[in-house]
């Protein structure tokens, strides 16, 4: 078993950042939201006091990971849309 | 109601087509806001194509304008969303399942989302519209579509709508 080494979990670490950002700005500019992409935590909630997606909002997001990551979202992933964490975690885990 | 296509091995590709009066048994809209003439190539629950033919005598033209007849964008989307109620409705009516006393018509629900249009034509009196109806992903209650309409070879609007399968929103 290889260890990683501080370099590699450094560039990990970056790449997922990046990744949430790209989440955060596509998600944004898909529901038109007046809100920069910065002040959005990787933790908000999505809905209710997060950032206030309703179910309409909730299709056109799962639409829009299909186009980009090329992952379906069903009824049963709720999990998902917990927070934009929850939404990078879950395309990570089934992205090929 | 006519199958249009040679018997397939998979109901699921069947491809119908329905006339005004068919139609008029599939959705719950009646003058002036029926905006469906005729649909064919439905692919129950899938995807379909339809046709409105556009006359001088709709009622929108006698305000929109007085002097100069458009048909407004949002009754080209109406007409849109009519061809997804149509082809959404096939999925039941076509069903092996019976139907029994149920009115198919009942079930066809509500416009959730205008996501994105574009009009790039004028849709004028004497215009014929194709219609162009995918179904795409759903979640819960909720189905997004991908609709267009053309007149002849010219695309007069395409985007992207959300609909509620049933009522229940």
């Amino acid at each position: 078993m290889s260890v990683a080494t501080f370099e590699d979990i450094r560039s990990q670490a970056e790449a997922r950042l990046e990744k949430n950002m790209k989440v955060k700005s596509m998600i944004i500019d898909r529901l038109g939201l007046d809100v920069e992409p910065a002040v959005v935590s990787d933790n908000q909630p999505l809905f209710g006091r997060g950032l206030e997606m309703d179910s309409l909002d909730t299709l056109e997001i799962v639409v829009m990971v299909n186009n980009e990551y090329d992952v379906l979202i069903s009824d049963d992933d709720f999990e998902a849309f917990g927070s934009i964490n929850a939404l990078v975690d879950f395309v990570e885990a089934r992205e090929v | 109601m006519t199958v249009t296509s040679e018997a397939p091995a998979r109901s699921a590709k069947k491809k119908f087509a329905y006339s005004s009066d068919d139609i008029k048994r599939m959705l719950p809209h009646r003058w002036p806001m029926l905006m469906i003439d005729r649909a064919y190539d439905v692919v129950p629950g899938v995807s379909g194509r339809g046709v409105k033919s556009v006359s001088v005598n709709e009622p929108f033209f006698a305000g929109h304008y007085p002097d100069h007849s458009i048909m407004p964008g949002v009754m080209i989307v109406e007409a849109m969303a009519q061809l997804v109620a149509v082809v959404y409705v096939a999925e039941m009516i076509e069903s092996p399942e019976p139907l029994g006393d149920a009115d198919p018509s009942a079930s066809v629900g509500y416009l959730g989302s205008i996501s994105s249009m574009k009009f790039s034509r004028l849709v004028v009196p004497g215009d014929q519209l194709t219609l162009d109806a995918k179904l795409g992903q759903r979640l819960g209650g909720l189905r997004q579509v991908s609709v267009r309409a053309s007149v002849g070879n010219e695309l007069a609007a395409a985007g992207s709508l959300i609909v509620t399968t049933g009522r229940k929103g």
